[in-house]
């Protein structure tokens, strides 16, 4: 027999149905990962919204003209049976988690971005740990740049701080002296300059006005606890607002930006000391903790206050000590050496990481003290012979000295209002390269974006987000598949009413059509409880973390592992429309394997269903 | 389901047979049933006329195909062979939408066992007819028109009492009346009644009859199928089926 098929023979048809079928597959799935590129979800994800999309738009587009009795019946099904109310309790609960994790992981993600760009310039020309010399020079061309607002030297090491606390009685005698050590980031910088190319100033902790919120806060504590008749806690209240009083009308906020401590709180004696300004975790003793809300208390921290010219030294809080190693032009190590530092203000940027070892010292201060800043060297490394010339006074011999210029570890820099990120890195390291071409003796220097240099942290949280959301996206579609099961059974209970409604002249599309809309009502339903519930809960997340702490101890955010004090209460809306819109399209898809099945069930089969 | 005119047995109608000409006839039918390894040949060459107005009984022993030749002639299923014409038309020419329409409109189904929807009361089980031949929008013109005739259905057959009643609410007799109403409710040429009183006591069963001779009286073309010698007695014609075959 010739199997060949014929012209319009079925095997024929066959092959190209399959073909035409195969088309349109291939098209959906392209479609679907273009669309999965443009709105940057999982690849896989993509075909099937697509698919959903068409399965939703022919459902809506042929509901109008279609039989009165799908709506009627879809209806009937959604008020009699409880089976629909368990898929849509299924829907929105997927739909609010889904909306929750991306939200707090969005929200949590532009947190670190603002918080990590307020304290970093837009772009940094960073040299090696020596630092590098001319830098006036490459900051001067740089700004010249249309490109460029401003340029500042900021010079960058590690040391460890000292935190010293004396306990005294009350003739100042001191009792007993705690000490703490720990690994800090110093930066020197010139405030001014700091301020012009990051958002320095707007981080200073304390300012007049938190002092003039701290005592309105007490006042309506303080009034709320006397309507209750709590005369006590009214009292804790005033107390604390009496504490305040010491440290109001100082002013932190200017000694925090001129670096320079006031003269009342140096010590009465020994030298003049330099200002320091901390992150505001940095403080590693106990009393420096923030309090419940995120704030902190300036009782107890390292603060000067208004009273420090008439305590003795010893009643007042210490200052800080700071270690540094530092290294020559040539990139040798030199003796360790160690600066006394008064604290004048503190630094919140918000990110607990940077606030937690943050600390910012002048840049002269810091230059001198890392052995950076201008002077004289030996044209030549002395040997030997010469260097006990040197040691027994004689200078004569040795070679000559030449100016060696002020160095410092990198340039931050801030771009114009309207220059692109790129394309402001790219001016700037053609001027560096020009400058590199003109002082061949300065070394490598390499140029970062803000981006690039917290890259690891922000694509960590940005990889961290798209990780999570995927997987409670998975979760979520095998709910979906739940909710198929639950379409499943429904089809099978109503197997003889489809078999009468087939007999009284429904479509099997019209019958396919009930479960869809079926699917659809449950998927609106759903979608849109689950927004509800999660703007519900994202708008009073903090109030919940509270709660729990407060009766059952369980403090779902630490702050400290965290980086941010409270948990970030924002709704991304574009993503939380495609999180329904997708809800509603997986309920719909869920459901349409039960409703081809009833669309192909033989009526009079149907109809013989016990 | 499109209102726009199609290419069907029902669109654009010829006139309506007079009373004696046939309406629904079926030449040479044909029907297997695979059961395992078994092939049953229920139906073999079956032939048959139903005139206007002609109650039309078929008889026969159980399995002996009845209600799959009333299937074939309801369009509910398709015969392997052999052709079904209503007002000269074959009703499985012209594709699945037209059969669709062709059950909606031109026949109405009785069953044995009613096959009310459990969760509509009696007056929406018999809406339930005319929502399938109403789109979306064509509804809300037509709605209160369907409900009218529904009550007056109901109430023709006694059951002005019960219109809001669910059928779990009702007796055979009176489900068996609401099933009646709904196959009646688009007014079809053709009532086809597969064992209408087969699940019902005597007395019930008689009264159901009475709902036919009705009908019959007043011109309703119905064929039903039937093993009760005393239900065949009242219609106007008997066939008997018998291995597959008409006698």
């Amino acid at each position: 027999m010739d199997s060949a098929p014929q012209p319009g023979s079925p095997s024929l048809i066959a092959t190209i149905g399959r073909i035409v079928l195969d088309g349109i597959v291939v098209v959906l799935r392209a479609v679907g990962f273009l669309l999965a590129v443009l709105i940057g979800i999982p690849l896989l994800i993509g075909p099937l919204l697509v698919v959903g999309l068409v399965v939703l738009i022919a459902f809506v587009c042929t509901a109008p003209t279609s039989g009165v009795y799908r709506t009627a019946l879809t209806r009937v099904y959604m008020r009699h049976k409880l089976s629909p109310l368990f898929a849509a309790v299924v829907v929105t609960l997927c739909t609010m988690m889904v909306i929750i994790v991306i939200s707090v992981m969005g929200g949590f993600l532009d947190l670190m971005r603002s918080s990590v760009k307020r304290l970093s310039s837009d772009v940094s020309v960073k040299s090696g740990v020596q630092g590098f010399g001319h830098y006036e020079e490459l900051a001067k061309r740089l700004e010249a740049l249309d490109e460029v607002e401003a340029a500042t030297p900021v010079t960058v090491g590690y040391g460890l701080l000292r935190v010293k606390r004396q306990l005294v009685d009350l003739n100042g005698k001191v009792v007993s002296v705690t000490e703490q050590v720990k690994t800090v980031e110093v930066r020197g910088i010139d405030p001014a300059g700091y301020t012009r190319v990051t958002g320095y100033e707007s981080s200073l902790y304390w300012r007049p006005e938190l002092f003039e919120q701290w005592r309105e806060r007490l006042d309506e504590l303080t009034a709320e606890a006397r309507s209750d008749g709590d005369t006590f806690a009214a009292k804790v209240y005033q107390d604390r607002k009496g504490e305040l009083s010491h440290f109001e009308g100082v002013d932190y906020h200017g000694a925090g930006m001129r670096f320079k401590p006031l003269d009342a709180w140096q010590p009465k004696k020994g030298p003049k000391l330099p200002a320091i300004v901390l992150g505001i975790e940095v403080d590693p003793s106990p009393y420096a903790r923030r309090m419940r809300g995120g704030r902190y208390w300036p009782n107890g921290r390292l603060l000067q206050s208004a009273d420090s010219a008439r305590l003795p030294d010893s009643m007042r809080p210490q200052p800080v000590s700071l270690t540094l190693v530092p290294m020559s032009s040539k990139g040798t190590l030199i003796e360790p050496v160690l600066g006394q530092f008064i604290v004048v203000n503190e630094t919140k940027s918000g990110l607990y990481e940077l606030d937690n070892s943050r600390v910012y010292i002048p840049l002269d201060i810091m230059q001198s003290m890392l052995d950076m800043d201008a002077g004289e060297a030996y044209e030549r490394p002395l040997t030997d012979a010469e260097l006990e010339l040197l040691a027994l006074g004689e200078t004569d011999g040795l070679p000559r000295k030449i100016p060696v210029p002020a160095r410092t570890t990198q340039l931050s820099i801030k771009l114009a209002d309207d220059i692109e990120l790129q394309a402001g890195r790219q001016a700037v390291q053609d001027v560096v390269d020009k400058f590199l071409a003109d002082h061949p003796n300065v070394g490598l220097l390499s140029v970062h974006t803000w981006e690039q240099q917290h890259s690891t942290l922000l694509n960590a949280v940005q990889n961290e987000k798209g990780l999570v959301t995927f997987l409670f996206a998975i979760i979520s579609l095998v709910a979906f598949v739940m909710v198929g099961t639950v379409f499943y059974n429904i089809v099978l209970e109503k197997t003889r009413d489809i078999g009468v409604l087939r007999a009284l002249g429904a479509s099997r599309l019209g019958v396919a059509n009930i479960f869809l809309g079926y699917g659809l009502s449950i998927g609106i339903v759903g979608g849109l409880l689950g927004l509800g519930l999660a703007m519900l809960i994202i708008f009073n997340i903090n109030e919940i973390n509270d709660l729990l702490f407060d009766r059952f101890g369980i403090a779902m955010w630490n702050p400290q592992t965290y980086y941010f004090d409270t948990i970030p209460e924002q709704i991304n809306p574009t993503e939380a429309t495609f999180i329904v819109i997708g809800a509603i399209m997986c309920s719909v898809l869920s459901t349409v394997i039960a409703a081809l099945m009833a669309a192909r069930l033989n009526p009079v089969d149907a109809l013989r269903y016990e | 389901m499109s209102d726009k005119p199609t290419n069907s047995t029902t669109a654009n109608p010829p006139p309506l047979p007079q009373r004696g000409e046939a309406i629904l006839s079926s030449t040479g039918l044909h029907k297997h049933y695979k059961m395992g390894d078994n092939d049953l040949h229920v139906l073999r060459g079956v032939a048959l006329d139903v005139k206007q107005g002609e109650w039309v009984a078929i008889v026969g022993a159980s399995g002996s195909g009845k209600s799959t030749l009333l299937h074939l002639l309801g369009g509910l299923d398709k015969p392997d062979k052999g052709e079904v014409h209503f007002q000269g038309k074959n009703v499985f020419a012209f594709g699945s939408k037209a059969v669709d329409e062709y059950r909606s409109k031109s026949v109405g189904f009785v069953f044995q066992f009613y096959h009310l929807l459990p969760e509509l009361n009696a007056i929406d089980n018999v809406l339930t007819g005319a929502m399938v031949t109403h789109s979306v929008l064509k509804w809300p013109s037509v709605a209160r028109q369907s409900h009218a005739r529904a009550v007056e259905l109901l109430t023709s057959l006694g059951l002005g009492e019960r219109l809001t009643h669910r059928p779990s609410k009702l007796s055979g007799g009176e489900r068996q009346r609401v099933a009646i109403a709904r196959a009646l409710i688009n007014e079809p040429s053709v009532l086809l009644a597969d064992e209408p009183t087969g699940n019902l006591d005597e007395k019930t069963g008689e009264q159901i009859l009475d709902v036919f001779r009705d009908l019959h009286k007043q011109g309703q073309s119905i064929v039903m199928v039937t093993h009760d010698a005393k239900v065949a007695n009242a219609a106007d014609r008997r066939v008997t089926l018998e291995r597959g075959r008409l006698k």
